[in-house]
């Protein structure tokens, strides 16, 4: 019965969502969608009409038309593809989960098939809000790249072209907060779904005793918060700027921190709090996927060597011996000037950053998961699973791997912040990620002018109390993790 | 070991051989010819194929030769014996830093779990392994050499300077103040945690409470017969350290300027001298193996129950 009314609650919030977002994103679409300084802002029916070929705009001032290079709406499109089909499902995912409610035995399916659309609605949200601000820093946008390269008929398309004077208007902005909606309903109705399920059966899976254990950490709660609004401030704080990302004005070069400009601006004229956002958003992203790369490798690797054991193992552990020795720093270092040497451009060397964080990070990873699996293959299921006939593939990534899934996520917790620190200490080089592009890491070579460094510390305090703070978050959560699945931690 | 070291090489060697901008061209003088360049990387060897160079290479390395620096033009390795003593210095004394203040605040954190003390230490110690050293480094030569000018700005000596004797020794401890610091800032932080571990885990044992049920002072069970069982794990974590602190200094000496062995390793990969990098690198490696030897052996001799085979 509870169970029932609470369903009607859910799909009553989210109807009235989806309605909502509907109607405004119409209004919104209507509304300037991106300003063109100089030029004529155009409108989101505008743009989609135009979006899969380069659009001419009449200057408003000045003379002759000026290209455009739409290709930066594909990904924008792409997004937007993906953001609408995460809220579909979403919605469809909520009907069927209230239509299937009747019988227990498919509860558990039910709230897979709300998770997922759950996590995919964020994810889409995610998504889009990134590529309405894009910076040439997203997974979507690699691919799209790939992909415009093929469709331009002169194959000289340039993303810097489009930016440069690029703003977004009030329509995208407008987009952005009904867009964040269904993504804050999403989670307030997972988190009402939980209340009432702890209400209702006191059954304790270790992955629910942990979560207690970690709402009890007040420090990891905090880094949460503060990693939360880092977040939004990164990804969609660029969308509410007024200052375009790549857009210099040598005139008011330097300026100290005012009312216009908060953290005043940089050598060129460029906005400093819209550069910390926009490189808010690379340095986390570099961290993250570095981490996923580090964290896929790594557990493929350990959980291959743990299972077969003997020689398999032995070629694979000296392998990660050699990576484990191998000088991190001086290489990492050493593999930033490959880069240059091969005249990487900017927004591909954020790639390449993130690849080598992540092939020189796995092994330590691949040594953890290999040291759990070797004590798990012993254990009882895996007899049953080895009695039942399965699969080499199955049995270490069905039965195996996920047993080790908590030190994973607490060791990829930890190597985010990793992460970030490496690519701050690299591009601080300026052998990391490449101006224009900012960093945080590279904002802070401000200091080489060392009249900047001695007495404008508006130009490199903030991007490098950004790092700090967000590496400290990153780790108190880390640590909360470790407490809250390590059993011998309890208090 | 030797083989682990075998891989390492060839990974470093590969890695620096895909650079395909090279000293003479960046160096070139613009009135040699093309043939002259040709000519020189020929002598030189840029040329050869890369299975060659190694094999050049790691001839020179069994007997220590490494190679000539392009840019200091002398043997690699007298290079690095040059400077790698200001860095050790810079290393030691950041270490020593280190130890003196990361295990009392351990141990302090430890005794006292989870009151406030050790909540303070506990955020200290995250705070240390967050920041990002180079920008804790420039915050200090702000605050400490522009601000209060009551340090000095870079370098290792004061420039122009003919000191002596404790004079001397003086202007070089006022200039490592600061890196000293820095470098020691990061190890603090997880050098304290497992110090704090390390005596939670032997805290917990009977033998404490047998102590403590003696009626021993709480200082003596604590630093008599905690403590010496909790230092093992923590002997093992200085060797592994080892290596860090000197490719720590490549960020640290960089900032001020300090003429060790990463400001030249970080000279040595802009200007693209390969024997120097791949030497640096190699120096590098050689420690961290070592640092895992000196580890194991500590820890058998810390430890008597462990016997190494």
């Amino acid at each position: 019965m509870d169970g029932m009314s609470q369903h009607k609650r859910n799909i009553f919030i989210l109807l009235i969502c989806g309605t909502v977002f509907s109607i405004l994103t119409l209004l919104c679409l209507a509304l300037p969608f991106i300003n063109i300084e100089n030029y004529t802002a155009i409108s989101g029916f505008d743009f989609i009409i135009n979006i899969s070929k380069r659009i001419e705009l009449a200057p408003s001032s000045g003379s002759g038309p000026v290209l455009v290079y739409v290709s930066n709406s594909i990904p924008l499109l792409l997004s937007m593809i993906m953001y609408v089909i995460s809220l579909g499902l979403f919605i469809a995912g909520i009907i069927i989960s209230n239509k299937s409610n009747k019988s227990n035995r498919s509860n558990k399916k039910k709230r897979n098939i709300t998770n997922f659309i759950i996590l995919s609605t964020v994810i889409g949200y995610i998504l889009y809000g990134v590529q309405l601000s894009d910076t040439g820093t997203s997974v979507v946008e690699f691919f799209a790249l790939l992909l415009t390269k093929l469709v331009a008929d002169d194959g000289t398309v340039t993303f810097q072209l489009a930016q440069q004077r690029v703003t977004t208007g009030l329509g995208a902005r407008l987009l952005v907060i009904i867009g964040m909606l269904p993504a804050l309903a999403a989670i307030l109705i997972k988190y009402i779904e939980y209340v009432e399920r702890n209400k209702q059966d006191v059954i304790q899976t270790p992955w629910t005793i942990a979560f207690r254990q970690f709402k009890r950490n007040k420090l990891a709660l905090v880094g949460v918060g503060i990693l939360f609004v880092f977040v939004i401030l990164c990804f969609y704080g660029p969308v509410f700027s007024d200052y375009a990302l790549l857009e210099t004005n040598v005139s008011i070069a330097k300026q100290p921190p005012s009312r216009q400009y908060i953290f005043g601006t940089d050598s060129i004229g460029r906005d400093i709090l819209t550069r910390i956002m926009y490189g808010g958003r690379i340095s986390l992203t570099v961290g993250f996927v570095a981490v996923l790369i580090e964290v896929l490798i790594g557990a493929s690797i350990g959980g291959i060597s743990g299972y077969y054991g003997g020689k398999v193992d032995n070629i694979l552990m000296r392998v990660v011996d050699v990576f484990l020795s191998l000088p991190y720093l001086p290489v990492v270092i050493i593999l930033g000037t490959v880069m240059s040497d091969l005249d990487v451009p900017p927004q591909k060397r954020i790639h390449f950053v993130m690849l080598i964080l992540g092939i020189l990070g796995w092994p330590s990873l691949a040594r953890l998961v290999r040291g759990q699996i070797l004590s798990l293959r012993e254990q009882e299921f895996m007899l049953a699973a080895e009695a039942l006939g399965l699969s080499d593939k199955r049995k270490i990534f069905r039965h195996l791997i996920p047993n080790v899934i908590p030190q994973i996520i607490v060791s990829a917790t930890l190597g985010i912040g990793g992460a970030i620190l490496s690519e701050s200490a690299l591009s601080f080089l300026g052998l990391g990620v490449a101006m224009p592009y900012p960093s945080w890491g590279n904002m802070i070579q401000a200091v080489r002018d060392s009249y900047d460094f001695g007495y404008r510390p508006w130009l490199w305090i903030p991007p490098g109390i950004c790092i700090f703070i967000t590496v400290l978050a990153i780790n108190f959560v880390g640590d909360g993790l470790r407490d809250a699945f390590d059993p011998k931690m309890k208090r | 070991m030797i083989p682990i070291l075998l891989g390492i090489s060839i990974v470093i060697f590969l890695v620096i051989n895909m650079v395909p901008g090279n000293f003479i061209e960046a160096k070139a003088n613009p009135k040699m010819t093309r043939e002259q360049i040709e000519h020189l990387k020929d002598l030189l060897g840029i040329n050869d194929p890369i299975h060659i160079k190694y094999w050049k290479w790691i001839k020179g390395a069994v007997v220590g030769d490494f190679g000539d620096s392009f840019i200091y033009l002398k043997p690699v390795s007298q290079v690095i014996n040059t400077f790698v003593w200001n860095s050790f210095i810079l290393a030691f004394s950041a270490f020593i830093l280190e130890l003196l203040i990361a295990i009392p605040i351990g141990i302090i954190s430890a005794t006292k779990q989870y009151s406030k003390t050790d909540m303070f230490f506990t955020v200290f110690a995250l705070i240390g392994i967050s920041v990002p050293s180079f920008f804790i480094g420039l915050i200090l030569k702000k605050i400490f050499a522009i601000d209060l000018k009551i340090l000095p700005l870079a370098n290792m000596t004061t420039p122009g300077s003919n000191y002596t004797g404790l004079r001397y020794i003086w202007d070089v401890v006022l200039h490592l103040i600061m890196p000293c610091i820095v470098l020691a800032f990061s190890g603090v932080g997880s050098l304290m945690r497992y110090t704090r571990t390390a005596v939670l885990e032997v805290i917990k044992q009977d033998y404490i409470r047998t102590a403590r049920s003696k009626g021993l002072s709480e200082r003596t069970v604590i630093y008599k017969h905690a403590l010496r069982n909790a230092l093992i794990p923590i002997v093992t974590i200085i060797g592994l350290s080892l290596p860090g602190l000197f490719s720590g200094a490549i960020i640290t000496e960089s900032i001020f300027a300090i003429p060790g062995i990463g400001k030249i390793a970080l000279d040595a990969v802009n200007k693209r001298d390969y024997p120097l990098m791949m030497g640096f690198s190699m120096f590098v490696a050689v420690l961290t193996l070592l640092g895992n030897l000196l580890s194991d052996i500590l820890y058998a001799f810390v430890d008597p129950r462990v016997k190494l085979k």
